[in-house]
């Protein structure tokens, strides 16, 4: 388990509650509730859920473009939610990002060889060679002609201007970049294009990716593992083949089900869930997705599920599908034992206050 | 589902050559470039294809509701009841769009007030197209916002647009857009800016409402998931072109078309295998502000040959009910 290249122990973020006097007394909006993760070297780890659900806001938090309410992102054993800047920048270096629209997050003003070296001049000076040599490598890299780099970004297509992003994400050679929404933009055909360049780039330089999108098909196609995400809270997480293969949380199953199908031959299935998402400001008593879910009893209304490991290794929060009951939980310690080494989420499961 | 000619009595809107252009400061986009298709009644007619192919474009040049001063549809013809809706006044066009022909839009608060009531705006809806007193048009709203089960539609009726979620103001625009019963509703993206379960709510619902009212859909997306989910007919766009057209069931079990065959591939599916390169359409959509010889497709194509870059290929039936525009649809059909 200390081999993780990045670990998240209950990461919390509430917005809008101010040290002011007046902000005092507004409501907290709860963005991200006690998430927990671990991310190996290499892998793909997804995180997917509907907007507002707190995808986004995981993402600025490792990337501690905003600060957390509470919990720590550990990388290589290192605690960064305690760094100051300084110390920080380092640390900076082996997580990039990548955002949904290559447009806003490319300043307009600079060429395409200015935008993706900028990260390296960040922390070194760059002879003029050097710079031009390094823009070239990066944007072969990511499939673009070097001769692009002088370019700005608004000649460029919206599938050339994600590659840029990518390009960029790749100077300082992370281990670890976070796509957030990276291909959501894009339509299919460049999408296609855009997916096959980060598993290249998986494959060639071993990076691991937190992959965040609401677009199931795309999870399922590219990742390793995936958590499922539902007002600030993660419901499941699990490899992605068990996941698509049987979902377990009612949530994760509405969630397939609802997902259109290119198949006009399928029958037509009911409409998996009636109704809205929550505000997250004032969120459901006990499980947040009771007042949604066909299957609640009595118990979800007043007690919030703990994440409970299943026999496949997987983690869900439901307390009809994944009963906390002592006798399975005893069970699952005695698999976690043995499955640590290939599963991290089992021991942490196990070893959580409100596991019982 | 049978073929409909295009002057049979089945068909509603008939559209015949439609081209729109939009003028800048140094040069000329032809984002319609000669497009032929058909609307038959009570029918789903999907228009899919990605971002700038003209479908917006070609459902703003039927209502006429392009920009005045930069757009223009230079040719063509649109019939629709034996008239020319390009040829119609401005007062006539009027009195068809909302009440005969009705549209609704990816973010429905383009077409909602801020500043009225949910209530009073589909009253208003209803009064403009119909002889009808004040209380009988807010029962016709109390009536729609229940239809397109919005709960608490007592309450809903007093509410603002700024008050209500995107999946609830979509519900709102269909009600306003369904309440005088159009023969023709364009839904332009309806569900793209909703999330999976919302869109699985309102895809239904426009399904459902179309069935019990009778009224036909053009039904605009990028996504072939909805498509393939909502429409019994469905037109390809390419580059202000249409490249194909077909039964949803004919279409995706056998695109005859390079473009459509391409866009399938590309998605994201089980059957490519996890993790696996996905099958890409190489280069980008050509610019529409120079003209384009031959195929438009051409640069992309892995089927195109000489005549491919010199003629534009028109469409042609390659099978009952089945056309595409491409001179290779029999070497595309059997790869
Ligand atoms: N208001 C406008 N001014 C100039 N060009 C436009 C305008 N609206 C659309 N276009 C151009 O017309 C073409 C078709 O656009 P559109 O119909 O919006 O595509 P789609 O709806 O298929 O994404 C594109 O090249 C687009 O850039
Ligand atoms: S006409 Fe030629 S270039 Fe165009 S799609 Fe067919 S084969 Fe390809
Ligand atoms: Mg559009």
């Amino acid at each position: 388990m200390s081999g993780s290249l990045l670990k998240v122990e209950s990461l919390t973020k509430h917005y809008g509650r101010g040290t002011g006097f007046l902000r005092k007394t507004e409501p907290a909006v709860r963005a991200v509730e006690d998430v927990s993760f671990s991310v190996e070297a290499g892998e793909t780890l997804c995180i997917v859920g509907e907007s507002g659900c707190g995808k986004s806001t995981v993402a600025r938090l490792l990337m501690r473009i905003v600060e957390p309410t509470a919990g720590r992102v550990i990388i290589d054993g290192v605690d960064i939610a305690g760094l100051k800047s300084h110390a920080l920048r380092a640390w900076r270096r082996r997580m990039q990002m990548v955002f949904q629209d290559p447009y806003s997050s490319l300043n307009p003003r600079l060429t395409a060889g200015q935008i993706i070296t900028e990260p390296v001049e960040n922390f070194e000076r760059l002879r003029r060679k050097q710079s031009q040599a390094l823009a070239a490598e990066l944007l072969r890299k990511v499939g673009l002609a070097p001769d692009m780099m002088h370019r700005l970004p608004s000649e460029l297509s919206g599938g050339q201007r994600q590659r840029l992003g990518i390009a960029r994400a790749l100077a300082l050679q992370p281990s670890l970049i976070i796509a957030d929404e990276a291909v959501s933009a894009l339509d299919v055909s460049v999408q296609a294009q855009i997916l096959n360049l980060l598993m290249d780039l998986q494959q060639q330089l071993g990076i691991a990716f937190v992959f965040i999108s609401h677009d199931l098909s795309v999870v399922e196609h590219i990742g390793h593992r995936v958590a499922v995400m539902y007002l600030g809270r993660i419901v499941e997480l699990a490899s992605c083949e068990a996941l698509f293969a049987m979902p377990v949380h009612p949530y994760t199953e509405a969630l397939i089900a609802a997902a259109p199908v290119p198949d006009p031959t399928r029958v037509r299935r009911e409409v998996p869930v009636e109704g809205e998402v929550p505000s997250p400001i004032n969120p459901p008593s006990g499980c947040t997705f009771h007042p949604r879910c066909p299957i609640a009893v009595e118990r979800c209304r007043i007690e919030r599920p703990p994440l409970v490991p299943m026999a496949d290794g997987r983690v869900v929060a439901c307390h009809v599908r994944a009963p906390a009951l002592d006798i399975h939980a005893e069970c699952s310690r005695k698999d976690a034992d043995r499955s640590e080494a290939v599963n991290p989420e089992l021991s942490f499961a196990v070893g959580r206050s409100d596991f019982p | 589902m049978q073929m409909q000619n295009t002057s049979g009595d089945n068909v509603l809107l008939d559209v015949r050559d439609l081209d729109t252009h939009f003028y800048g400061e140094e040069s000329v986009t032809r984002a319609l470039g000669g497009i032929s298709f058909h609307v038959n009644r009570g029918e789903t007619l999907g228009i899919v294809g990605e971002s700038g192919c003209g479908k917006s474009v070609t459902a703003l040049s039927i209502l006429r509701l392009l920009p005045k001063l930069t757009a223009k549809t230079v040719g063509g013809e649109i019939r629709f009841h034996g008239s020319d809706l390009l040829k119609l006044s401005e007062r006539e066009i009027r009195k068809i769009r909302g009440d005969r022909i009705a549209m609704i839009f990816q973010e429905p608060m383009t077409s909602l007030s801020p500043v009225h009531t949910v209530g009073h705006q589909i009253a208003e809806a209803v009064q403009i197209h119909t002889k009808v007193s004040r209380s009988d048009a807010l029962e016709r709203s109390r009536e729609m916002l229940r239809l397109v089960r919005i709960a608490d539609p007592e309450r809903r009726l007093y509410s603002y647009p700024h008050e209500m979620s995107g999946g609830m103001r979509q519900r709102v625009m269909i009600a306003m857009a369904l309440a005088c019963s159009p023969e023709l509703l364009i839904a332009d993206e309806p569900t793209t800016a909703l999330d999976v379960t919302m869109q699985a709510q309102i895809l239904r619902l426009i399904i459902d409402l179309k069935q019990r009212m009778g009224t036909a859909v053009m039904f605009i997306t990028h996504d072939l998931g909805v498509v393939a989910e909502t429409c019994q007919r469905v037109i390809v766009m390419y580059a202000g072109r249409i490249v194909e057209q077909a039964d949803v069931l004919d279409l995706f079990a056998r695109p005859a078309h390079p473009y459509t065959q391409g866009l399938m591939r590309s998605m994201p599916d089980r059957r490519h295998g996890r993790r696996q390169r996905l099958p890409e359409i190489p280069g980008i959509v050509p610019s529409l502000r120079e003209p384009i010889v031959g195929c438009s497709f051409a640069p992309r194509c892995p089927f195109a040959i000489d005549i491919c870059r010199e003629k534009a290929p028109t469409m042609r039936d390659v099978r009952p009910s089945h056309a595409a525009a491409c001179w290779r649809s029999e070497e595309v059909l059997g790869a």
